[in-house]
């Protein structure tokens, strides 16, 4: 088991090497040049030359790539080429919309979508399977700003029940803030609890089919504790298994929403980035946003080898 | 994971029970299928059926409500909505078999080197989580913003943000196939490699190929639509349903029909995409077969 444990573990280090090669190929590998394209439209020769020294563009691309990476072990994501600020510290002093965006997304298409599946499952082919089926498709097949449009169409503009965007301060009153956060959570949630109540279905459908479930049911046991106690305990492992596929759409989520909601978070920040040509700013936010969803399927899969006994003895 | 199981996860069980149709139809997929023929023929007779020119400004017209000139009323240019929603389905159509091609090619090459030729499997898989790992709506932003905005970056861009999950499929499909007695058989004959992949492997991968590439075209049609609608795709100069989405946002108070209309398509669009993969992973898919079987 150590030795599994361990090789899962070294798997993370070629892996995160790949992810930072592909994102210094990313400037480098692209057409033109990387000066002109940090220096923009109208550069002279001079400042051309200027910013290659700078940015150690006139060695050779390992050396580059090398440097590159000591930087960003020690830290150091470089310097945003606009506002001069170090991009650790511009995108630290924008994480909290989105991880509080992600967080309460999480709370509430998993209270959603967890008896959803549970139903859909119990009473295959009743009317709220196929409702829920139904809205599995439709939720997978919708883009993130037609549901963000929608909404503010119908709850902001039409009801005027809520505000249309912006992110007050926290300190002018928490429920206001709550009130500006539900059309942006309810957005990210279309998807997510498509995502979650399908695998939440298919799971408990498999695990319902074991034998250990009918022998429980043979026993007298109630209907509801099977469903809970034998049904979704087990199934929890399939479950945990899209939580990497739940953040790569959060991800992509929270691009398009906080635009649309003018939030200042981590997809405000990479909008902003790309339409400014900010690159430093863009390959930081990749790398980190790769880095993140390697340890989270690491997380996942170490959980996976604490909760089912069998992978240990494989 | 067997290949079954990887397939199965894709999506999600269909939602329709077979009805009177023949074998292996159902009301969701054929519906789904004419929709997609509808919006093929569409995009293709573009130039036939619009019924004005998706580019003429008309300042005197602008903002018009739908009447019988302009049948869904005009943009804030006074271009005729439904010309630009009939033009913009080119290029998503374009983007998403392109994509689904391009991915399918690229992924197939380096799935079926890694599944065969042990000595490049993990080299080629961790080059591929890491793919996986870069969430493909950032690399695609990342990747055309560098490389300029036109309808070959955007295309590649999305193509390579879509090829590890092919190259993940193919792999484990090639890995099955090649613990089949017959390909054993083939090999022991001395049948070269490319001999068993062409002959042996390939068409067993086929059918989950397509599945999977009926999805890639699924996203590959959002994720255009996301970088048009953010402003990082495609020229805002040719009409796009994100691009319309994104000019119409202005004007979403007075006149909401310019993000309801495209909106409607793109959303119609992806939802028959997956009617239609979902459809032939379940007649492809023995295990979800067995089950609806046991379920009679």
């Amino acid at each position: 088991m150590t030795g599994f444990v361990m090789r899962r573990i070294m798997m993370v280090f070629p892996v995160m090497g790949f992810v930072a090669l592909f994102v210094f190929l990313l400037l480098h590998l692209g057409p033109g040049d990387p000066a002109a394209i940090i220096a923009g439209d109208h550069a002279t020769p001079e400042k051309l030359a200027e910013i290659r020294a700078a940015h150690n563009l006139d060695q050779p691309i390992p050396w580059q790539f090398m440097t590159w990476i000591a930087h960003v072990l020690h830290g150091d994501l470089g310097t945003s080429l606009l506002s001069g600020l170090p991009v650790t510290t511009l995108i630290a002093s924008r994480l909290e919309p989105t991880l509080v965006l992600a967080f309460l997304t999480l709370a509430f298409s998993t209270a959603v979508a967890l008896p959803l599946g549970a139903l859909a499952a119990c009473k295959r082919d009743g009317i709220i399977d196929k409702l829920a089926t139904g809205y599995c498709v439709l939720g997978t097949s919708v883009p993130f700003f037609v549901v963000a449009y929608f909404l503010v169409l119908v709850f902001a503009i039409e009801l005027r029940l809520l505000p249309v965007q912006g992110y007050p301060d926290a300190a002018d009153g928490f429920g206001n803030l709550l009130l500006h956060l539900v059309l942006p959570v309810a957005t990210l949630s279309v998807p997510v609890i498509a995502l979650v109540t399908r695998t939440v279905k298919t799971a408990l459908l498999d695990v319902l089919s074991e034998d250990h479930v009918r022998t429980a049911r043979a026993k007298g046991i109630s209907e509801a504790s099977v469903i809970v106690f034998h049904g979704l305990r087990n199934a929890a492992l399939p479950i945990v298994t899209v939580l990497g596929n739940i953040f790569a759409l959060l991800i992509g989520g929270v691009v398009v929403t906080e635009s649309i909601f003018n939030l200042p978070g981590i997809g405000r920040l990479t909008v902003d980035a790309v339409l400014a040509r900010d690159y430093p700013i863009v390959q930081g936010i990749i790398l980190l946003a790769g880095a993140a969803h390697v340890l989270l399927n690491l997380a996942v899969d170490l959980l996976y080898l604490k909760f089912d006994p069998r992978v240990r003895y494989q | 994971m067997s290949p079954r199981n990887a397939l199965h996860m894709l999506s999600i069980r269909s939602w329709y029970r077979p009805m009177s149709l023949p074998r292996g139809m159902t009301a969701a997929s054929v519906s789904a299928a004419a929709v997609l023929a509808a919006i093929a023929a569409l995009a293709f007779f573009a130039p036939f059926i619009a019924p004005h020119d998706p580019t003429f400004v008309a300042p005197t017209v602008r903002l018009q409500s739908a009447d019988q000139t302009y049948l869904l009323g005009t943009d804030s240019f006074g271009r005729d909505l439904l010309s630009r929603l009939i033009y913009g389905g080119q290029v998503s159509l374009l983007i998403g078999l392109g994509t689904a091609v391009l991915a399918t090619a690229a992924g197939m090459l380096l799935g079926l080197t890694a599944g065969y030729f042990r000595a490049a499997d993990s080299l080629i898989m961790r080059a591929m989580d890491a793919m996986m790992a870069i969430p493909s709506i950032l690399l695609a932003i990342a990747i055309v913003s560098l490389w300029g905005a036109s309808l070959q970056s955007v295309l590649f861009a999305v193509a390579i943000s879509e090829t590890p999950r092919v190259a993940r499929l193919a792999r484990s499909l090639t890995l099955t196939a090649r613990s089949e007695l017959y390909v054993e058989a083939a090999q022991t004959l001395g049948t070269s490699p490319f001999q068993i992949l062409w002959r042996h492997v390939i068409p067993n991968a086929l059918g989950p190929l397509i599945v999977l590439g009926t999805y890639i075209c699924a996203s590959a049609i959002i994720l255009e639509s996301i970088l048009s609608f953010l402003g990082t795709g495609i020229d805002p100069q040719i009409p796009t349903w994100g691009n319309i989405i994104a000019e119409g946002r202005m004007y979403i108070e007075i006149k909401p029909s310019l993000v309801l209309w495209p909106s409607l398509f793109l959303t119609v669009t992806v939802w028959a995409l997956h009617i239609l993969g979902d459809t032939t992973r379940d007649r492809l898919d023995p295990k979800a077969l067995t089950r609806k079987m046991a379920d009679q």
